[in-house]
């Protein structure tokens, strides 16, 4: 008997251990080869000398750190509340019984968006938001505004464009989260309700909203988790841009890194990132309802 | 049980070995030595150079240069750099001539003066503005030159006659002072009021060049001090102001460029454009369009002394232990080859870096080039330091600022100047 469990667990092993190399390779060694750069002046060719933590105090007096690490916490703070109350609104509207056909229309056209790769996005986006040429200026002058919108290069509508541009392609995943809660409410309690009287409102207030708590604070953890490490489509829409208006903390590290060779430095501040996101994750796990767990 | 636990290291088998480095390539290969050049060239440039390596190999059995398709230009020298250092990158790559003190800094590039000795190329025969920046403090080369590719400016011919601001001898009308410039562009937009007068557009790298010619005609000094590693900066901040405000002006006091123009180069060819100020690499595009007249010139001097912006395509051999002597001899015969067709190379619409292919008939006949060729001894390249090229980018950020009118040019350049100090620190 104890044979047959140990040889059961050799074969699991087996057949975890394609997954555990690549795991160990691309995951586990970079985590702890970052943390040894920082230490260590580091080009993107070779090792410098130890530094200790000059390379983190110094990025406490770097004003590009702060500028940076401010743009990354704007855009969580304007993309997550878009992000969970538009999923909801969609996850509302992809429930609603309206016949099959549509529903399915509806529920493809809201998640389609997601499977598209950033850069086509980026480049949809780009495209679309021309000042003369693009349609949603087209649009704009054909509705009897004259003006000319820069989206890309004034700062307030780069933000707009970004924020929007993100919700666009990636709402369809909360979305989805939220069905499948909204699915998982039992039909009785509902029919309950409508026994003793009450309206959709108080059905969705009293019923809806208390059942889906648990996921949305699944969704607010993954929103700002996925929000803090914005980089892709900024960098294809905006570069950053206009000036450093909208360049998040990734981007940064990533000039650093990889443009100024500077990887010591870099991987310094992505472990200054880890940390903040490392905090506020266990800040969401701790406050998440009974029993301190969430998921 | 015993095939299900085989069928499983066979698996893990396949992710090791997938995880290690290739194996080096068999000894026993045959055919002509095989010489991977890398590049970052598109569209015209691409093709003229595709076709210049498909010259080389069909004049020769002994080497084959392959080009795999070239990366987006921004990530090129990252790539470059880190398959240098892993010694799994190309036997010969293209530099842009301001990132060889960068790339020689590193150590990634090999010392061609033996080989080409070697190989009967002279390295020196290239155009001496140029040459001086290619030689590194151990005194030899470590890139031969290309081109040269300046910025200029083209103008719509069809444009130029209706609004009559050419001459019978098909000379611009154009007083070549900072007011005559702008009088120049007011005309047009008076006469053409539905066509923009320059498309360049308000960020990034043409109109970064724009402000270079101007500050150094207005006697600018160099952007850092001639030292490799160690330098300070140099730049003439009043210098940088006056020339920041001028161009600024052409943007939001006198409209002569409209502001966020996107695409300047589809408005000028579809006739939407009076003129446009971009590097020359506009020539071998829009010349195979028959029914588009245009024709180029350097940018004016306005200001006190001629000058211009502009860099070159360099090529070296990266200095790793994979480029074995056999396909270093390989790409230095290539880079032989490139030197003395550099007149087809000119085709894209770049001067040739070879002063003789310059004086040669065959590149003379060539029209347009000559309108501009002469410009590559005013040329003032960003260069002889490792954070030259790397500045670049600091540098249009910085005035960017300025030309979308978030700064003034004072603030701007002081914001310039206070980077490129953190830069080299």
């Amino acid at each position: 008997m104890k044979n047959q469990v140990w040889r059961n667990d050799l074969l699991a092993g087996l057949f975890l251990l394609p997954f555990f190399i690549v795991y160990m390779v691309f995951t586990i060694f970079p985590i702890f080869k970052g943390l040894q750069m920082s230490f260590f002046e580091w080009t993107l060719i070779e090792q410098g000398e130890f530094v200790g933590f000059s390379q983190y105090t110094s990025l406490f007096t770097d004003p590009d750190f702060w500028s940076s690490l401010w743009n990354t916490t704007f855009f969580v703070l304007l993309s997550t509340p878009g992000m969970i109350i538009l999923a909801l609104i969609l996850a509302l509207l992809a429930n609603i019984n309206v016949g099959s056909k549509l529903r399915t229309f509806l529920r493809g056209s809201y998640f389609i968006p997601s499977i598209l790769s950033v850069s086509v996005i980026s480049y949809i986006a780009i495209f679309m938001l021309q000042p003369y040429s693009g349609i949603v200026n087209n649009i704009i002058n054909s509705l009897g505004y004259e003006q000319q919108v820069f989206w890309l290069t004034n700062p307030t509508m780069a933000w707009i464009s970004i924020v929007g541009v993100t919700l666009w392609w990636t709402v369809g995943f909360n979305m989805i989260l939220f069905l499948t809660s909204l699915q998982d409410i039992p039909d009785n309690y509902y029919e309950a309700a409508e026994i003793d009287g009450a309206t959709r409102w108080q059905m969705f207030k009293s019923i809806t909203l208390p059942q889906l708590v648990p996921i949305s604070r699944v969704i607010l953890l993954l929103q700002v988790l996925a929000s803090f490490k914005v980089f892709a489509q900024i960098l294809l829409i905006t570069d950053g841009g206009p000036g450093t208006a909208t360049r998040p903390l990734i981007q940064y590290i990533y000039e650093m890194g990889f443009e100024r060779y500077d990887l010591g430095y870099a991987a310094a501040m992505s472990y200054v990132l880890f940390f903040i996101l490392l905090v506020l994750s266990i800040f969401q796990l701790r406050s998440g309802g009974q029993g301190g767990r969430m998921i | 049980m015993k095939k299900i636990v085989n069928i499983i290291l066979i698996c893990n088998l396949l992710v090791l070995t997938s995880c290690s480095p290739h194996s080096s390539e068999s000894s026993a290969e045959k055919g002509p030595i095989e010489v991977e050049m890398w590049s970052l060239f598109t569209g015209g440039d691409l093709a003229y150079m595709e076709s210049l390596i498909d010259g080389f190999n069909n004049s020769q059995e002994k080497y084959e240069v392959v080009m795999p398709a070239p990366s987006a230009a921004d990530d090129y020298y990252t790539k470059v750099v880190t398959s240098v250092a892993a010694n799994r990158g190309p036997d010969i790559a293209i530099s842009h001539a301001s990132k060889i003190p960068e790339l020689f800094n590193q150590g990634l590039t090999k010392d061609l003066n033996e080989l080409a000795e070697s190989a009967d190329l002279d390295l020196t025969e290239v155009n001496e503005n140029i040459l001086e920046t290619l030689k590194m403090e151990d005194d030899k080369y470590h890139a031969l030159a290309i081109d040269t590719h300046p910025t200029v400016m083209y103008f719509n011919t069809d444009l130029l006659e209706e609004a009559d601001l050419v001459d019978e001898e098909g000379n611009i009308k154009m007083e070549k002072t900072p007011e005559g410039f702008i009088d120049f562009f007011q005309k047009a937009q008076e006469e053409l009021p539905d066509i923009v007068p320059a498309a360049v557009p308000s960020s990034g790298y043409d109109v970064f060049t724009i402000w270079w010619a101007f500050y150094f005609q207005m006697g600018g000094t160099p952007i850092y001090s001639d030292d490799l590693r160690e330098p300070e900066v140099t730049m003439d901040k009043d210098i940088a102001i006056e020339a920041a405000e001028y161009v600024r002006r052409l943007f939001q006091d006198e409209e002569v460029i409209p502001l966020n123009l996107t695409d300047p180069y589809e408005q000028f060819q579809t006739n939407r454009a009076l003129s446009l100020i971009t590097g020359v690499w506009g020539t071998g595009v829009w010349e195979t369009d028959e029914e588009f007249n245009f024709k180029a010139m350097p940018v004016p001097q306005l200001f006190e002394k001629p000058a211009t912006y502009g860099d070159s395509h360099t090529l070296f051999i990266p200095n790793q232990g994979s480029t074995t002597d056999e396909k270093a001899t390989g790409a230095v015969e290539f880079m032989k080859y490139l030197h003395e067709n550099e007149a087809e190379w000119s085709q894209a619409g770049h001067i040739p870096a070879n002063d003789e292919v310059v004086d040669s008939e065959e590149f003379n006949e060539l029209p347009y080039r000559s309108d501009y060729a002469e410009v590559v001894e005013d040329v003032e390249q960003p260069s002889g330091t490792i954070y030259s090229n790397m500045s670049i980018d600091t540098i249009m950020r910085n005035l960017d600022e300025i030309w979308n009118g978030r700064e003034t040019p004072e603030d701007g350049i002081n914001n310039l100047e206070k980077e490129l100090d953190d830069l080299v620190k």
